[in-house]
C-alpha cells in the first residue's frame, strides 16, 4: 500500500470518513459536512491480492490514443466472452439462445442482449472522495456528485434502466454514505511519483465497504481522484488516465466487479478528474464544465454499472453481442457523441450532451441506449 | 507469351514491383470465356500507371474475428477523420432527444445515382471457370440490380429508378498463383488491384463514376492493402488477416477517376472448431445458393452498397456515434453470434456471418443486411421495414 504512504512514513496515514460520525481527522474538510474517516493501512492490500477481479470496462479518452483503446476494448470484450462461454457451462444457454433463428427482416445494429447474469435492480451509491493531504472540497474539487446521483435516482432519465433491469420503483438508486480518504499526491508521471492503480483502488473499496459492512449488488462505491492523480490499471503503468502522460492516457475512468474472500462481491467506479480538455470533459453547461463533466462521466458509469455490473462476460448483464463492430460495449458506450464547437476535429473537442431536469435543476450528460426505442435517449 | 512471363517475373524480383508476378498465359486456352467475358493482359503501363495514381480512398470490410473486431476503430474511422475535418462543417453532432446511433451522414461528396458494374475474374495459371470458384456473380449483380433490395439506396443517392446499376462487360486476367503466404509466395497488394483496373478501364475507356469495378480472386489467392504485408486478407495466414473485402477509388494520370472493390474467396472459416482464433468471412450454412455462391454474392452486395453510397470516403458515413465512427451502411449490419454449436459434432464454431433472405422473381439469396437510415435499422430492403 505503498501509495498511501508518504516517502517518510510506512505507517497508516490514511483516514476515510464515513457515514454520520463526527469528523476525526487533523485535515477533515468540514464544509463538505459529515462523514467517516477511515484509516486505510497496508494490510488493506492483503484482501486486494486474494480478491477475483475481471477485466474493467473503461471509457476511452479522446486523443491520440482514442482508438486504440476502442480497439482493445472491443478485442478483450470478445475474448472475455469467448473464454467464458468455451469454458462454463453456461455456454450453452448463451449458444442456444443465439441461434435459435435467423434474424428478421429488420434489425437494430445497437440493441442490447441479456446474457442471463445479474443486474441492479436497486442499490444504494457511497461516494469516496481522494483527498491529497486530507483537503480537497468536493464543491471546488468535483462539483456535486452526490447531488447529481440523488437527482438521477428520481429523474425520468434513469427509468431507461427499467426495461434492462425488470422494476420501475422510483428512487431506487439513492445516495448513501460519504467517505473521505486522504493521501499524499502527487501520484502523477510528470512529478516523478508513480500513478495509483486499480488495485489500490479496490484497496480503498474494500476498507470502506468493510467499515460500513455493506457489499453486494445492493451497493456501488464511486471512488473520485482530485486533479493531477493518474491512475493505472496495473503496475506496469502503460495503460492509464494520465492526462499529463499523454503515451500512457487512454481512459477517463471504468467500472468493475471484485470478489473479496471476507466481504464478497463489490462493485465500484473510478472516476478521475474528467474536467481535462480533448479527452474526457463536455463543454460547458448548465452547472458549469467541472461538475458538467463529473456528472456526465458519472452518469455513463452508473448507467453501466446498473445494466453489467460484471463487464461483459458470457454469462453477464447487458450488452452488445451480436454486432461485430461495437462487441462488448455497453448501455453508455452506443450513445456516446463528440462536438466540435469551431468545426470537426477542431479543438476543443468535447463529449457530446443532452440535458435533463429535476425539479428546475438542469444537468448535461450523455443519452443512453434505449432498447424500446432502438436509440439513444433521455426518457425510457 | 511465356517470354513476356518471365520477362515480367525477373522484373518483378528486381523491382519488388509484385503486381508485375502476375504473368499473363493465354487466355483461350485456359478457360471458355463467359458471355461479356473478355480476356486482358496487364502491361508495363499498367503498372506506371500505378505509380502516378493517387489512391483516393479505401474501405476494408472486416473478418469476423478477433482481428476484426477492432479494425473498424483502427483502420476504418481514420480515414473519415481526416475527410470530417477537411470539410469542416456540421460541427456539431449534438442532437435532442431521440438519437439512432447507426444513423449514417452525408459528408458532401461524390454519390453514384447509377452505373455499370464490371466483374474482373483474376485467374490462376488462365483457368477457374466462374461457377466453380465462385457461383454466379454476374446472375446476383443482375438480379441485384432489378432487385427490391437495391432500392434501399435510392433515399442516399436521390434516386429511385429501376434497374439503375446494371452489369455491363467484364474480364478476366491471368495470373501465376499462388500469391499465397503459407506457400512463401507474396500476396497481391492494392497496387496489384490497380494495376489491373486500370487495364481494363483502360481498354474500355470506361471510367468514372459511371462504372463500378469488382475484381474476384480465386481461393488460395491472398492480397494485401499495404507493402509491408501486415494488413491483409489472408486465411493461410491469421496474424494478417484483417478484412475480406475492401471498395475504394483512384485517380489515375490518364484515365481518370476509378472505383472499384477487391473481392477475395469469401468462403473461408478457420478453423472449424470453436477456437479464439476462428475468423470468418463466410457466410452462415444452409443460405440457398450454398455457403460459397452466397458468401461471393453477400460480398458484392456490400461492396456495392459501399461504392454506390461512399465511392470515395465522403460520401455517407457514421460521423455522430463514436462507436461506429467511420463506418459505412455496409458495416453496421455484420451480425455473428460469436459461438455456434454444431448439432453433428458437439463442437463450439465462430465462424459465420448471419445473413437475411431476399428474393427477385423465384430467386432467393442470403446476404447481410444494410443500414437503412429511414428505418433507422437493418433491412433486406426499403419496404421490409415494420
Amino acid at each position: 500500500m505503498n501509495w498511501l504512504l508518504g516517502s517518510k512514513a510506512r505507517v497508516g496515514l490514511i483516514a476515510v470518513l464515513v457515514g454520520l460520525s463526527q469528523p476525526m481527522h487533523a485535515n477533515a474538510q468540514t464544509s463538505d459536512g459529515v462523514g467517516v474517516w477511515v484509516q486505510v493501512t497496508p494490510a488493506d492490500q492483503a484482501p486486494v491480492q486474494n480478491s477475483a477481479t475481471g477485466h474493467p470496462h473503461y471509457l476511452p479518452a479522446r486523443g491520440p490514443n482514442e482508438a486504440k483503446a476502442r480497439n482493445q476494448q472491443v478485442v478483450q470484450a470478445w475474448q472475455n466472452f469467448t473464454n467464458h462461454a468455451a469454458t462454463t457451462v453456461s455456454a450453452s444457454s448463451a449458444v442456444s439462445g443465439s441461434t435459435s433463428a435467423s434474424l428478421p427482416h429488420v434489425t437494430y445494429p445497437a440493441d442490447l442482449s441479456f446474457l442471463g447474469g445479474t443486474v441492479v435492480r436497486n442499490a444504494v451509491h457511497h461516494a469516496i472522495y481522494m483527498l491529497p493531504n486530507g483537503v480537497c472540497p468536493v464543491a471546488s474539487c468535483w462539483g456535486n456528485p452526490e447531488g447529481f446521483l440523488s437527482d438521477l435516482s428520481i429523474s425520468t432519465h434513469i427509468h431507461i434502466t427499467d426495461q434492462y433491469v425488470g422494476t420501475t420503483d422510483n428512487n431506487r438508486y439513492p445516495v448513501g454514505q460519504r467517505a473521505f480518504v486522504s493521501f499524499e499526491p502527487p501520484h502523477n508521471f510528470s512529478k516523478g511519483s508513480k500513478p495509483f492503480t486499480d488495485a489500490d483502488m479496490q484497496a480503498v473499496v474494500h476498507k470502506v465497504a468493510s467499515q460500513l459492512g455493506l457489499s453486494g449488488y445492493g451497493q456501488i462505491y464511486h471512488v473520485f481522484l482530485p486533479q493531477g492523480t493518474d491512475v493505472c490499471f496495473t503496475t506496469s503503468y502503460t495503460f492509464c488516465y494520465s492526462p499529463d502522460n499523454l503515451p500512457a492516457f487512454f481512459f477517463c475512468a471504468w467500472h468493475n466487479s471484485t470478489d473479496f474472500a471476507d466481504i464478497g462481491h463489490v462493485l465500484y467506479t473510478v472516476e478521475p478528474y474528467q474536467n481535462v480538455e480533448n479527452a474526457c470533459n463536455v463543454a460547458p453547461g448548465p452547472n458549469g464544465q467541472l461538475a458538467d463533466s463529473t456528472n456526465s462521466v458519472l452518469s455513463h458509469e452508473t448507467f453501466e454499472t446498473i445494466t453489467d455490473p460484471d463487464v461483459s462476460q458470457a454469462a453477464s448483464g447487458w450488452f452488445q453481442k451480436l454486432n461485430v463492430q461495437i462487441f462488448g460495449y455497453e448501455i453508455a458506450d452506443e450513445c456516446q457523441t463528440l462536438y466540435w464547437p469551431n468545426g470537426f476535429f477542431t479543438s476543443p473537442g468535447y463529449f457530446g450532451t443532452d440535458t435533463f431536469s429535476v425539479e428546475g435543476r438542469k444537468y448535461a450528460v450523455q443519452t443512453e441506449y434505449n432498447n424500446a426505442q432502438h436509440a439513444c435517449t433521455m426518457a425510457p | 507469351m511465356k517470354i513476356d512471363c518471365l520477362r515480367n517475373l525477373a522484373r518483378s524480383l528486381l523491382t519488388l514491383d509484385a503486381c508485375a508476378v502476375a504473368c499473363i498465359l493465354a487466355p483461350v486456352a485456359a478457360q471458355a470465356a463467359p458471355e461479356a467475358l473478355v480476356s486482358v493482359r496487364l502491361t508495363e503501363a499498367d503498372h506506371k500507371a500505378v505509380q502516378g495514381a493517387v489512391t483516393g480512398y479505401l474501405h476494408a470490410v472486416a473478418v469476423k474475428g478477433p482481428n476484426g473486431v477492432g479494425l473498424q476503430a483502427t483502420l476504418i474511422s481514420a480515414p473519415v477523420r481526416s475527410v470530417a475535418a477537411a470539410a469542416g462543417s456540421n460541427p456539431s453532432f449534438v442532437q435532442s432527444g431521440v438519437r439512432w446511433p447507426g444513423d449514417v451522414s452525408y459528408l458532401g461528396g461524390a454519390l453514384i445515382a447509377s452505373a455499370q458494374q464490371h466483374i474482373i475474374y483474376l485467374l490462376p495459371n488462365g483457368s477457374c471457370p466462374v461457377q466453380t470458384c465462385w457461383g454466379d456473380p454476374q446472375g446476383f449483380l443482375t438480379d441485384l440490380s432489378n432487385s427490391n433490395f437495391i432500392h434501399l439506396a435510392d433515399q442516399y443517392v436521390g434516386a429511385s429508378a429501376e434497374n439503375r446499376y446494371p452489369l455491363g462487360k467484364s474480364a478476366s486476367i491471368s495470373f501465376a498463383p499462388p500469391r499465397n503466404f503459407s506457400k512463401r509466395s507474396t500476396p497481391f497488394t492494392d497496387a496489384d488491384m490497380q494495376a489491373a483496373v486500370h487495364n481494363v478501364a483502360a481498354a474500355t475507356g470506361q471510367t468514372g463514376y459511371g462504372h463500378l469495378y469488382h475484381i474476384l480472386l480465386p481461393q488460395g489467392a491472398d492480397v494485401c492493402t499495404d507493402t509491408t504485408y501486415s494488413l491483409c486478407y489472408s486465411p493461410d495466414s491469421g496474424a494478417q488477416w484483417f478484412f475480406c473485402g475492401y471498395h475504394a477509388s483512384v485517380d489515375f494520370a490518364d484515365i481518370g477517376h476509378v472505383v472499384y472493390a477487391v473481392e477475395p474467396y469469401q468462403d473461408v472459416s478457420t478453423p472449424t472448431v470453436f477456437t479464439l482464433k476462428a475468423s470468418t468471412c463466410a457466410v452462415q450454412p444452409n443460405t440457398p445458393n450454398g455457403t460459397q455462391t452466397d458468401s461471393t454474392d453477400d460480398m458484392l452486395s456490400r461492396a456495392t452498397f459501399g461504392m454506390i453510397t461512399d465511392p470515395d470516403g465522403n460520401g455517407w458515413v457514421n460521423v455522430i456515434d463514436l462507436d461506429f465512427f467511420g463506418t459505412e451502411i455496409n458495416d453496421e449490419c455484420q451480425f455473428a453470434d460469436t459461438v455456434l454449436q454444431n448439432a453433428a459434432t458437439g463442437n463450439y464454431q465462430d465462424v459465420y456471418f448471419y445473413v437475411d433472405i431476399f428474393r427477385v422473381g423465384l430467386r432467393s439469396y442470403g446476404l447481410l443486411p444494410i443500414y437503412d437510415n429511414s428505418h433507422h435499422a437493418c433491412t433486406i430492403g426499403p419496404s421490409s421495414g415494420g
